[in-house]
């Protein structure tokens, strides 16, 4: 196996046996609000979170960003609550300014895998091939992800009959409530 | 909404930490050996290892216990086999060091080999231990450049060169 096939499958199954269980609540969130039909807004949403946390998980790989891991995973949760909060208290509407927070957030989530895989790679010289491969895993096991939930979302609402604003206020409860367990947990 | 129900339910009980370590090998064809050092997080190590000692280990601590160099080198002997021409390499320990950040140390080995034939690396370091425990290796000499990962499933990998 070559070292892009290791890194990419470590980033891969990290999603898909649930072990980065934060970051795909976070995702659970940020995609209550939309029904299936969304789907140019979910992307854009998706990608702005994808450049957010690539562009910290560089700068924290490359040892140019170090908080506490304590701080981080604290962050990371607030990110989650607040993403949960937004839906159970905004009005439908402009969403343009989600894109902009969402794009915040995604710097803090790429913090919180840069600290692991900066403590497991420990040679400058070659930081950014394992993270540049663990990342896309990352990325893929994602969209994956995502796609897991508009399918969901798509049977909730087209089989189930469960109306958008139902099926967000459910999902954004439970990322909520997660959420403020896990910011106590951390604090 | 059964579905639903479900879905959060599995999601809540895989909810777990990463458990990762790293191994790069390096065969040094002037001294027929094999490099090695081995990159673990002290608190999964400290779980391994508690199986085998019930006094705490204090693994890079001013009150290290110690039989800590003596227990790692068995557990590495048990937990990471490097298998040449059906014979099994004996590992000779140098010794550890702490990162830098105090979460992890790094395992100084060598394996003793005349650098002919395929190689076989059987590693379940931690597999025991964690369930989604998953161990990079990483093998170079002047011909090969190898990685791979093994977990539960796939403990095992042949390095042909």
């Amino acid at each position: 196996m070559s070292e892009f096939w290791t890194y990419f499958q470590l980033g891969y199954d990290h999603i898909l046996d649930m072990a980065g269980y934060d970051h795909m609540l976070f995702l659970v969130a940020l995609v209550a609000s939309y029904a299936y039909y969304h789907y140019k807004e979910i992307l854009i949403l998706v990608t702005a979170f994808t450049v957010g946390h690539c562009i910290t998980l560089i700068l924290a790989g490359k040892g140019w960003i170090d908080l506490d891991a304590r701080v981080i995973e604290i962050g990371i949760a607030t990110t989650i609550a607040l993403t949960a909060g937004i839906n159970l208290l905004a009005r439908t509407g402009s969403r343009i300014y989600r894109y902009f927070i969402t794009l915040i957030f995604g710097l803090i989530h790429g913090l919180g895998f840069s600290g692991f895989i900066r403590a497991l790679i420990g040679r400058d010289e070659v930081l950014w091939r394992p993270l540049l491969y663990f990342n896309l895993g990352v990325e893929i096991g994602q969209i994956l992800f995502v796609a897991i939930l508009i399918v969901i979302n798509y049977m909730a609402i087209r089989w189930l009959r469960v109306k958008l604003v139902w099926w967000t206020h459910m999902l954004s409860l439970i990322a909520l409530v997660w959420s403020i367990n896990m910011i106590l947990e951390r604090v | 909404m059964t579905s639903t129900y479900w879905f959060y339910v599995i999601f809540l009980i895989c909810s777990h930490d990463f458990h990762v370590s790293r191994t790069e090998m390096r065969y040094n064809a002037r001294d027929n050996n094999i490099e090695t050092s081995m990159h673990i997080f002290i608190d999964d190590l400290e779980q391994a290892l508690a199986n085998y000692s019930p006094e705490s280990l204090g693994i890079g601590t001013g009150k290290e216990h110690s039989s800590v160099d003596s227990l790692i080198l068995l557990y590495i002997k048990k937990h990471f086999e490097v298998i040449s021409a059906g014979e099994h390499l004996m590992p000779v320990y140098l010794g550890k060091e702490m990162t830098g950040d105090l979460s992890a140390i790094w395992i100084h080995l060598f394996y003793p080999w005349n650098g002919k034939g395929d190689l076989k690396i059987v590693n379940t370091l931690l597999l025991e231990t964690y369930d989604d425990q998953k161990n990079i290796v990483e093998y170079s000499d002047d011909r090969t450049d190898r990685s791979a990962l093994t977990y539960a499933h796939k403990t095992s990998f042949i390095i042909s060169r």
